[in-house]
């Protein structure tokens, strides 16, 4: 059977939430934290969320913010996991493209992202927030059985479009509602990568 | 050498005998939690699985902070489905044996340790001496072998040992239904058995004698809280 994986970025393939550490640099790691966490957790939509933490963000020079997310912790069991699976496994993140462009060419496979428009250095405007239900409707067409690995609230219309689901909480606790929508809760990345190997 | 690599624990369900509206990995059992007991015993063991449903969210909690890499299996449909249903869905996709045991029980150290080394690719059941009586009873005798085998189950004359819950299977012995295990299992006997000494909390009277024996006896190897 062709299976898909499907994994979030944040606080599931890296070791770290990306925004905050990016919210440093102005000194509003705290702040950004915050609204990170409510985020996952469903207080507030993902959408306002993340275009509020990006408008925030924006002063931070794009070649700044790529150095932070290119010294981003991964889970290397993960990222090992994908390398020997490129044809299963997608990265399907909320995070802007010209953000995350070095780990997805660390990541090495293919992705579903947000999209976001440049110049001088500068993030102008977020054109496309990425709804992650998407990426699953593309994917169902090319895959008979599509598995996904999250844990916050943003990930909840992968999971709800899924075959099978893993609230992975490798960061945080998953969300209360990835959890219903779950076959599998699993907080250890060799743990994770086992049961996937099991599911391929 | 430790050949069994994967453990499936069985702990969905609501435990309404019990009743103390909490699910039965997580009662106390002199100072200690039942799960916690069975982590302890289980702590060489590669794989284990952890099936919820009653409270999931509470056993999830408490069980991936005393061990970071059982992976849980939900069964949201606990309360209409049987432990067989529950296992099955754990042992979904797992091409090797395993043992299975309940969610509540407490199983002593060194009886499960000697029930290990004879774990080698063909099942094994778990019997202890009865001490209920509305327990499932086994019928067993020697082979030519001299290994003591499990001829029957059945519950309506006390014998001299019961099961417990436990055993060492793999995935073709179960069938995906509502019915007990060892109804399954029955399609197999005979099957070699191994004495393991355990305490089965079902009832308040069970959780009072398993207080008392885990305090003042000798017998159990467990670390006191």
């Amino acid at each position: 059977m062709k299976t898909a994986i499907c994994f979030d970025l944040d606080g599931t393939i890296t070791k770290q939430e990306i925004l905050p550490l990016i919210a440093r640099e102005i000194d509003l790691h705290d702040e950004i934290s915050v609204l990170t966490d409510a985020t996952i957790r469903g207080l507030i939509p993902f959408q306002k969320s993340f275009r509020l933490r990006c408008r925030l963000l924006d002063a931070v020079p794009v070649s700044r913010v790529r150095q932070i997310v290119e010294n981003t912790v991964l889970n290397t069991d993960i990222v090992e996991f994908i390398n020997e699976n490129p044809e299963n496994c997608f990265v399907v993140s909320g995070n802007l493209d010209i953000w995350i462009e070095p780990l997805l060419e660390k990541i090495k496979c293919r992705h579903y992202v947000s999209n976001a428009i440049m110049e001088n250095d500068k993030l102008i405007s977020i054109s496309k927030v990425l709804d992650k239900s998407t990426a699953i409707e593309e994917l169902r067409d090319k895959f008979e059985r599509i598995i996904v690995v999250g844990e916050g609230m943003n990930d909840v219309p992968m999971f709800e479009l899924a075959d099978i689901g893993i609230a992975y909480g490798g960061v945080h606790f998953p969300n209360s509602t990835v959890i219903q929508l779950s076959r599998y809760v699993v907080f250890d990345g060799v743990a994770l990568c086992k049961l996937l190997k099991t599911l391929l | 050498m430790q050949t069994v690599k994967n453990v499936i624990i069985g702990a969905a369900g609501i435990g309404s005998r019990l009743g103390m509206n909490m699910p039965k990995c997580l009662i106390y059992v002199a100072g200690r939690r039942i799960i916690e007991y069975q982590l302890e015993l289980l702590k060489n063991i590669e794989n284990i699985r952890i099936v919820v449903g009653y409270k999931e969210e509470e056993v999830i909690e408490v069980v991936s902070k005393l061990r970071s890499d059982v992976v849980f299996v939900r069964n949201p449909q606990y309360a209409f489905t049987s432990t067989m249903q529950s296992i099955c869905l754990a042992v979904n996709g797992l091409n090797e044996p395993f043992v299975m045991i309940d969610g509540d029980t407490i199983i002593d150290q060194e009886s499960f340790n000697s029930f290990l080394g004879k774990c080698n690719n063909t099942p094994i059941i778990g019997i202890t001496k009865s001490t209920t009586e509305d327990a499932v009873f086994v019928s067993t005798e020697n082979n030519e072998h001299g290994d003591l085998i499990v001829t029957e189950f059945q519950r309506q004359e006390p014998k001299e040992y019961e099961w417990t819950g436990i055993c060492y299977i793999n995935q073709e012995h179960l069938i995906d239904k509502n019915m007990f295990v060892f109804k399954s299992l029955e399609r197999f006997l005979p099957i070699r058995a191994e004495i393991i000494d355990c305490l089965e909390i079902d009832t308040q009277q069970d959780l009072s004698n398993a207080n008392r024996r885990i305090n003042s006896s000798l017998m159990f190897n467990f670390k006191k809280a």
